[in-house]
C-alpha cells in the first residue's frame, strides 16, 4: 500500500498555490504602520578616503528623519561586523571605502522617494586611492596593502593547501604525459528575482527585535545579530518569509540590514530597506573569481595519474564568504573528481582586491562549480593531447562501483557511485557513436559542431559536526513533528526554502515515514521563533540534512507509536511490525493500527505511565557527506561567420540517489542546467582599472531568457548513498556544477581540430570569433 | 581614458586664448544646462546636468588652472561629483599660429567612477565624442563669428 504522497511521487508542489496566485509574501510585502523607509549612499570609488561627510543638504529634503555615518555607528561600537569567515567588514566605512559601491551612509525617510532624494542631497569628499583589482597584481611586492588592519605587509588573506605536494611533484614527473592549463572562473552574481532587504522592528516595551528578511539562514543570523548588538538572542526574532530566490547571496549578513536595526532603535519606527537592481548587482557578494593553474599526468595509454591545481582566489575587501569555518576554500579539493588519482596536491592562495566580498557558493556546494569545471576541462585538454576520445578517457578511469566508499587522494570519502552507468546512459541517450561520425563528416565540408561531456561528482549535504561549522556553530539541522489528535501533522525545520519546494518535499518525507497522507501535513520555516535551530539551506544540504532529520524525527514518532499501537491492539510491541505505512499484528493484517488511529489514542486512551502526545525533534548530525554525480553531453554548432555558439542537444543524466519528488528533482535539474549554461556563455563581472564594475546592470550582465534556453533532456540513474536515512544525496546545485564543462568542452571540441585547446568562459561569440579570424576562417 | 584632438579656428591665438581661459565665455560652448561661478582667476567651480544615455543628473564641479604660460599652454585639472559618480580631468591645452589661423592641440586624461562609469560604459564613448565634437563647433562658431 503506498501513501498519498509519499516519496518518489510526483506530487504537485504545496507551494504552489499561493505562488501561481501571486499570493506569496515576500519582504517588500511587509507594510508595518508607521514604517519608515532606508536607502544607502554608495561609493562611486573603488578606493578612496573620506575627506568629509556633509548631510545638511539632505535634512533639509521634505520626508528625510535622519542621516546615519560611520562615525555614528563607531561611537555605537556597531562600525565594523564580523564576516561568515571570521574576518570583518565595515556597516559603514570611517576612513576609508574599499569598493565602488561600497554604502557609505544611509538614510531615512517618510517615503522611499524622499530617502532617494536624501541619498542624491548627501554631500561626500573624497580622496581617491590606487586601486587593485587584479589578485596576481595584489600579490606582488609593491602593491598598495588594502587591509593593514589584517596584513601590513601582504594582500594575501590565507594560503590553504591538502594532499602530497612532494609525492605529487614526483609522480607528475615520472608520468609519460603531462598537460598544465590556465582557466580563469569568472567572478559571477546570483542575480537572484528578488534582490536583498529587510524590515527591522523594535518594540521598546518588550526589548524585542523582530526581523523580517531575506535570509537563507534565519538561525545563524539571528546569533550573528545577537553577538553583534549585544541584545539577548531571545528577544531577536527572524522570520524570513518567502524568498524569491537565494543561490548562496542570501546567506551572507548585508550592512543593509544592520543599518535598518540601527534606524528602527534610532527613530522608533520600523524600517524598511530593499535594494534596488544595480544595488543588488553592484554590492551584493559575489561568486566565482578563480584563477587556476591545473595540471594532469598520465601514463600513454590514458591511465590517470596525478593532479596539481594552484588557484588565486579573488575574495575582494573582505572575506565574506559563507564556508565551512575549516575549509577557506570550500570543498574545491573535491576537484579530483570522478577519478581515482593516486597522488593530488592543491594549494589555494586568498587575497584582497578592491572590489565587493566574493566566494559565495552561488548554487554550488562551496566552489564545487570550480572544481568541476576544472577537473573536466582538464581531462579533456587531456584526451586531445592523448588523441583519446573524450569519453574513451573517462570510461577508462572513473573509480570503479566496486571500489565505494572511496577515499580520494584528498581526504573525501565518496558515499557511493556508478560513474560509468551514468555515461553510458548519456551516450545512448544522444548517440555518441554517431554525433562523432556526423562531426567528422562536417570537419571535412568545414563545418563547425562540438561535443563536450561532463562526467562531475558533486560534494553536498554540509555536515558532519566534527569537521563542519560556521562560526563555531556545527552544520546539523533540525525537524520537529507534532501529530495532532486528528492525525493531522505541522512540521518545522531549520532550514529555509527560497524556491526548492520544501514545504513539499518534508512533507513527502513525513508522508512516508509516517504513513500520513501529505495533504495531511504541513511543513514550516524561517521563524526564528517558532522552529528548531538549523544552519539553512544552501550547499544542497536540506533534503541530505534537514531531509534526514525529518526521518529520524518521524522514526522516534513511530518508536512511541508502537506502544500506543501494542496498548490498543492488546498485544506485546513484540508481535507488531510496521508495514504497508500502519502497525500491523505479525501474521494478522487485519488487526492493525495507522498512525491516525495511535494519534487520537496519544491524546485520549494512552498507556498509563507515558506521557500524552505523539511528536518528536531531531537534530541530524551526517556521518558524512553525500556525492550526487552525473553525465552531461551536450552538442553545439557554431556559427563560423559570427562565432555565435548554438546548443543543439544536452542531455543529462543525473544521480542523487533516492528521489523524494521526481518532478520537483527535474525542475531543479532544468533550472541549474539554464544556471550552468550562463556562465558558460553569458555571465562575467569585470571591473575596469578604477574599480568601475562593467556588468552592474541586466543591460550588460546577460543572464539566460528562453530564448537562448535550449530543451534540456533529462534522464537519472540511481546510486543510493547508504549513510543517509533515505538513500538521498541532495540535487539542487548538480545541474549548475555539472553544465558548464559541457558546454566549454563542447566549443573547444568544436575548434580543436584547429589547435584550439581551452577558452575561458563566457565563451562570448566575440572569443570564438577572434579565434575563427586569427586562423583565416572567420 | 586618454583623449586628444586638434581644432583650427580661423581666429588670431590671442583670441582664441582669451576664449578656452575665460569661463565665461567658454560657457556658451557647452550645450548642457549649466552654471559657472569664478572663484578667482585660476579657480572655477559650478554645475552642469549631464549624463550618458538615461543615466542623467546635475553633477557639481570645480576647475583649477595649475599652468599656463600666455597664448601658448595651460593646463586644468577638473573635479565633479553627482549620480553617485564622480570624475576628474586633467586636461592641456597648446596653441599655435599660422596664416590667421590658430590650432588648438589639446589632452585629456579622464578617470570616471561610480554609475556613469559603471552603467554607462557602453555608451561612454560615443557620448564623449558627441558632446567633445559640439563643444568644439560652437566654439568654432563662436571664434569665427564674432
Amino acid at each position: 500500500m503506498t501513501v498519498h504522497g509519499g516519496i518518489g511521487q510526483s506530487v504537485k508542489r504545496k507551494e504552489d498555490a499561493r505562488f501561481v496566485r501571486g499570493q506569496g509574501t515576500y519582504v517588500d510585502d511587509i507594510k508595518l504602520p508607521g514604517m519608515l523607509y532606508l536607502d544607502i549612499v554608495r561609493s562611486p570609488y573603488a578606493h578612496a578616503r573620506i575627506r568629509y561627510i556633509n548631510s545638511e543638504r539632505a535634512m533639509k529634503v521634505p520626508g528625510v528623519l535622519a542621516v546615519i555615518t560611520g562615525k555614528d555607528l563607531e561611537a555605537a561600537k556597531l562600525a565594523w561586523m564580523p564576516t561568515l569567515m571570521s574576518d570583518r567588514q565595515m556597516v559603514l566605512p570611517v576612513e576609508r571605502v574599499m569598493y565602488q559601491a561600497q554604502e557609505v551612509a544611509a538614510v531615512v525617510a517618510e517615503s522611499r522617494y524622499a530617502a532617494a532624494d536624501g541619498v542624491a542631497a548627501v554631500d561626500v569628499e573624497y580622496e581617491p586611492l590606487p586601486v587593485v583589482v587584479d589578485p596576481i597584481k595584489a600579490l606582488e611586492p609593491d602593491a598598495p596593502i588594502l587591509r593593514p588592519d589584517k596584513n601590513e605587509k601582504s594582500n594575501r588573506i590565507w594560503h590553504w593547501e591538502t594532499g602530497e605536494r612532494q609525492a605529487t611533484e614526483k609522480a607528475l614527473k615520472e608520468c609519460d604525459v603531462v598537460v598544465r592549463e590556465n582557466i580563469y572562473i569568472p567572478r559571477i552574481h546570483v542575480a537572484s528575482i528578488e534582490t536583498c532587504g529587510c524590515v527591522a522592528q523594535f518594540d521598546s516595551t518588550s526589548g524585542k527585535l523582530t526581523m523580517w528578511m531575506t535570509t537563507q539562514a534565519p538561525h545563524a543570523i539571528r546569533t550573528v545579530f545577537a553577538l553583534v548588538s549585544g541584545l539577548p538572542e531571545h528577544k531577536i526574532r527572524i522570520i524570513s518569509p518567502d524568498i524569491g530566490g537565494g543561490f548562496g547571496g542570501k546567506v551572507p549578513v548585508y550592512p543593509g540590514y544592520v543599518l535598518a536595526v540601527v534606524a528602527a532603535l534610532k527613530t522608533g519606527h520600523p524600517v524598511k530597506w530593499i535594494e534596488d537592481r544595480s544595488e543588488n548587482i553592484q554590492a551584493d557578494s559575489f561568486a566565482r573569481d578563480y584563477h587556476i593553474t591545473a595540471e594532469i599526468g598520465a601514463t600513454k595509454d590514458g591511465k590517470l595519474k596525478a593532479l596539481r591545481v594552484k588557484t588565486i582566489a579573488d575574495h575582494g575587501y573582505t572575506d565574506a564568504a559563507a564556508n565551512p569555518s575549516k575549509f577557506p576554500a570550500g570543498l574545491f579539493n573535491i576537484v579530483t573528481g570522478s577519478y581515482p588519482f593516486e597522488k593530488a596536491f592543491v594549494e589555494v592562495d586568498g587575497v584582497y582586491t578592491n572590489k565587493p566580498p566574493g566566494g559565495i557558493a552561488y548554487r554550488c556546494s562551496f566552489r564545487v562549480t570550480e572544481a568541476a569545471f576544472t577537473i573536466e576541462r582538464v581531462i579533456d585538454v587531456l584526451a586531445h593531447k592523448l588523441g583519446m576520445d573524450p569519453a574513451e578517457l573517462r570510461m577508462k578511469n572513473f573509480i570503479p562501483p566496486e571500489a565505494f566508499p572511496f577515499k580520494s587522494a584528498l581526504g573525501w570519502t565518496y558515499d557511493s557511485g556508478n560513474y560509468g552507468a551514468a555515461l553510458r546512459k548519456a551516450m545512448d541517450i544522444i548517440d555518441y557513436e554517431g554525433l562523432r561520425k556526423e562531426q567528422a563528416e562536417k570537419r571535412k565540408r568545414g563545418e563547425l559542431m562540438g561535443i563536450g561531456i561532463s562526467s562531475f561528482t558533486e560534494i553536498v549535504g554540509a555536515g558532519p559536526s566534527a569537521t563542519f561549522d560556521i562560526l563555531g556553530l556545527k552544520m546539523f539541522d533540525s525537524c520537529e513533528v507534532r501529530i495532532h489528535p486528528t492525525g493531522k501533522v505541522i512540521a518545522r525545520f531549520g532550514t529555509k526554502s527560497q524556491g526548492q519546494g520544501h514545504e513539499t518535499t518534508y512533507a513527502q518525507i513525513l508522508a512516508e515515514e509516517l504513513g500520513i497522507s501529505v495533504d495531511d501535513i504541513t511543513a514550516e520555516e524561517g521563524d526564528t521563533d517558532t522552529a528548531p535551530y538549523g544552519l539553512g539551506t544552501y550547499a544542497s544540504r536540506s533534503t541530505p540534512v534537514a531531509g534526514a532529520a525529518a526521518a529520524v524525527a518521524a522514526r522516534k514518532i513511530r518508536d512511541k507509536a508502537k506502544l500506543i499501537a501494542a496498548h490498543l491492539l492488546e498485544v506485546s510491541p513484540d508481535d507488531l511490525e510496521w508495514k504497508d505505512h500502519k502497525f500491523q499484528v505479525k501474521g494478522v493484517p487485519a488487526k492493525a493500527k495507522t498512525m491516525q488511529d495511535i494519534a487520537f489514542a496519544a491524546y485520549t486512551n494512552h498507556p498509563q505511565g507515558m506521557e500524552a502526545g505523539l511528536e518528536a525533534t531531531a537534530y541530524y548530525d551526517p556521518p558524512n557527506l553525500t556525492f550526487p554525480f552525473g553525465s552531461y553531453i551536450c552538442v553545439v554548432d557554431i556559427d563560423k561567420e559570427t562565432g555565435e555558439v548554438k546548443i543543439r542537444r544536452f542531455v543529462a543524466v543525473d544521480d542523487c540517489g533516492t528521489i523524494i519528488n521526481p518532478m520537483i528533482v527535474e525542475g531543479q535539474i532544468h533550472g541549474g542546467l539554464t544556471m550552468g549554461l550562463a556562465p558558460a556563455l553569458l555571465e562575467e563581472i569585470h571591473y575596469d582599472e578604477h574599480g568601475n564594475i562593467q556588468g552592474g546592470t541586466f543591460m550588460d550582465y546577460l543572464l539566460p531568457t528562453a530564448v537562448e534556453t535550449p530543451k534540456w533532456e533529462t534522464a537519472k540513474t540511481t546510486t543510493p548513498s547508504p549513510h543517509h536515512p533515505l538513500g538521498a544525496k541532495g540535487v539542487g546545485e548538480s545541474a549548475t556544477v555539472g553544465a558548464p564543462a559541457a558546454i566549454a568542452n563542447a566549443v573547444v571540441d568544436a575548434l580543436s581540430h584547429l589547435g584550439v585547446t581551452h577558452i575561458d568562459i563566457p565563451i562570448t561569440p566575440w572569443k570564438v570569433w577572434k579565434i575563427l579570424n586569427e586562423k583565416g576562417i572567420a | 581614458m586618454k583623449l586628444d584632438g586638434t581644432f583650427t579656428v580661423r581666429s588670431p591665438r590671442e583670441k582664441a586664448w582669451a576664449f578656452f581661459l575665460d569661463p565665461k565665455a567658454l560657457s556658451v560652448a557647452i550645450d548642457d544646462p549649466h552654471t559657472i561661478e569664478v572663484v578667482d582667476r585660476d579657480n572655477f567651480k559650478g554645475t552642469i546636468k549631464a549624463g550618458v544615455a538615461f543615466i542623467k543628473g546635475t553633477f557639481t564641479w570645480s576647475a583649477t588652472v595649475k599652468e599656463r604660460t600666455e597664448w601658448e599652454r595651460a593646463r586644468i585639472q577638473v573635479h565633479g561629483s553627482g549620480m553617485g559618480s564622480a570624475f576628474d580631468i586633467d586636461s592641456t591645452i597648446e596653441m599655435s599660429e599660422a596664416a590667421g589661423q590658430t590650432t588648438v592641440r589639446w589632452a585629456a586624461d579622464v578617470v570616471l567612477n561610480g554609475t556613469v562609469a559603471s552603467m554607462g560604459a557602453r555608451l561612454l564613448q560615443g557620448t564623449i565624442d558627441k558632446k567633445t565634437n559640439a563643444f568644439f563647433e560652437n566654439a568654432r562658431k563662436h571664434l569665427e563669428g564674432a
